[in-house]
């Protein structure tokens, strides 16, 4: 291979690089917090007995499920403003477009984990006269993190990745930064090496991490 | 104590409570007998509250009841202790330190000192069921029902529960209890109601066991007491 690399004029942007990072630390910590609430909410509507409730949720889910990301980003980047009628950052738009994103794949990952409950240990908690909002976060939430956590840990390290699509509507994140060094540079393949360095200091630990704990779990529960 | 009046309930067009009068005493222990499927466990569901029945009157002045069912559910994510510990802290809003001493009391009255730390699977169906048990017991329940609680148990482990079970009615514990154990039955039951198609069919003291009157319980009883 001929080509030169060269990584040295990196040093002079790291502020930026460092910048982008926090951009989509920031935007992955929002996403993640509202699009598991959203998740949350949808599964008990869609569990829920109550026909709209349940109908109004598995449309929503189907909807957000089936769109590139992209196709979303763009269109609340155009939507949102029209529809307040006033300036819309576009953060605001992709913590927006991006938790409903992960709020439709999650809450099928929660009606999962919340339907793997017998219903005999609900009922046990219903006995003893235990609130439905007790019953959830001491009974139901816990029994279902077995089912639940594997792919909703999946999920939130995908949106990490996800994160980066912001970038079409101008997000200041990480790769939008790296595309910004790039148009001063012109030195793509180092630029985009390091961001993918980046990304893997920033996942791997979470992805290792998570591997860990599967298999401490299921060992502690065999 | 407890006074149920022409309870009825029905899933969909299944009948499975007509006009059910029933009553329990305080100090009692009546046995409901009946075939599977006569609207046994559905009455008791009715009674503890988890089941709403369609019309008919419930009429219950403690408000507290314990059910243990057939299966132990216990809360697979929780030790022996804090299976035992949650719903008097949550719902009495009893002080940790209390709770904690009476759990280990009832520990030691279903036996379990040892299995404190334990979770469910690693208990014996046994050991769950006593569990099960002290999970219920640890709220001071004026009315204990239990449905079948020896069902699906391994046969060497029946004798284990069913002691804790006659414990129970010697301390005078009131008590409802859906058994196919007639014997067991027999020996700790003071009243005795035969249930069959969703009715109360016959209701008595040990006589029902000598001189049942009515014909389907006659039935019932020749076919437990002479298998085969
Ligand atoms: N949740 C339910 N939905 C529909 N039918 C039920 C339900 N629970 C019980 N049943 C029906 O009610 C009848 C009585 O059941 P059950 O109360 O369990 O009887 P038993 O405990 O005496 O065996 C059965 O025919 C059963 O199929
Ligand atoms: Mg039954």
């Amino acid at each position: 291979m001929a080509y030169h690399w060269n990584f040295s004029f990196l040093f002079f942007h790291y502020k930026a690089l460092l910048y982008g990072c926090i951009v989509m630390l920031s935007l992955t910590f929002l996403v993640i917090l509202l699009g598991t609430a959203l998740g949350i909410i949808l599964a008990i509507m869609k569990i829920s007995p109550l026909r709209p409730l349940s109908l109004t949720s598995s449309v929503f889910i189907e909807i957000f499920r089936d769109l590139p990301v992209v196709v979303l980003l763009i269109w609340f980047f155009y939507f949102l403003p029209l529809y307040f009628n006033r300036m819309v950052s576009p953060f605001v738009v992709s913590v927006i477009a991006l938790s409903l994103y992960l709020g439709a794949f999650s809450a099928e990952i929660f009606r999962a984990g919340f339907v793997s409950i017998h219903k005999g240990q609900i009922e046990a908690a219903h006995v003893l006269k235990l609130s439905s909002v007790q019953t959830f976060w001491h009974i139901i939430v816990p029994l279902s993190l077995k089912v639940i956590l594997p792919p909703l840990a999946g999920r939130y390290i995908d949106t990490i990745k996800t994160t980066s699509l912001a970038s079409f509507i101008t997000v200041n994140e990480l790769f939008f930064q790296g595309q910004n060094i790039i148009s001063q540079t012109y030195r793509p393949l180092e630029v985009y090496t390091v961001i993918g360095v980046l990304y893997l200091i920033i996942i791997l630990p979470l992805s290792l991490l998570l591997q860990r704990w599967e298999h401490a779990r299921n060992k502690a529960t065999l | 104590m407890l006074e149920i009046k022409q309870l009825c309930k029905t899933f969909g067009n299944n009948t499975v409570l007509k006009n059910v009068n029933f009553a329990v005493e305080e100090g009692e222990v009546a046995v409901l007998l009946g075939p599977s499927g006569s609207g046994k466990t559905t009455l008791l569901r009715c009674i503890a509250g988890i089941e709403k029945h369609d019309s008919g009157n419930l009429i219950f002045k403690e408000r507290s009841i314990g059910l243990v069912f057939q299966e132990h559910y216990l809360w697979d994510h929780l030790r022996v202790l804090d299976n035992i510990m949650l719903a008097p802290q949550l719902v009495q809003k009893r002080e940790k330190s209390e709770v904690y001493r009476d759990t280990l009391d009832i520990l030691l009255k279903v036996r379990l000192q040892d299995k404190i730390n334990h979770y469910p699977h690693q208990l014996s169906s046994g050991q769950k069921q006593r569990v099960a048990l002290a999970r219920a017991l640890i709220m001071q329940p004026k009315l204990l029902l239990l449905d079948e609680i020896t069902s699906s148990l391994d046969p060497q482990m029946i004798g284990e529960v069913l002691a804790i079970v006659s414990n129970l009615a010697q301390e005078g514990m009131t008590m409802l209890i859906i058994t196919h154990n007639l014997s067991f039955a027999q020996k700790i039951g003071t009243s005795f109601a035969y249930m069959e198609g969703g009715m109360i069919i016959e209701r008595d003291g040990k006589e029902l066991f000598l001189h049942p009157r009515d014909e389907r319980t006659q039935r019932f009883l020749a076919e437990k007491i002479e298998p085969g």
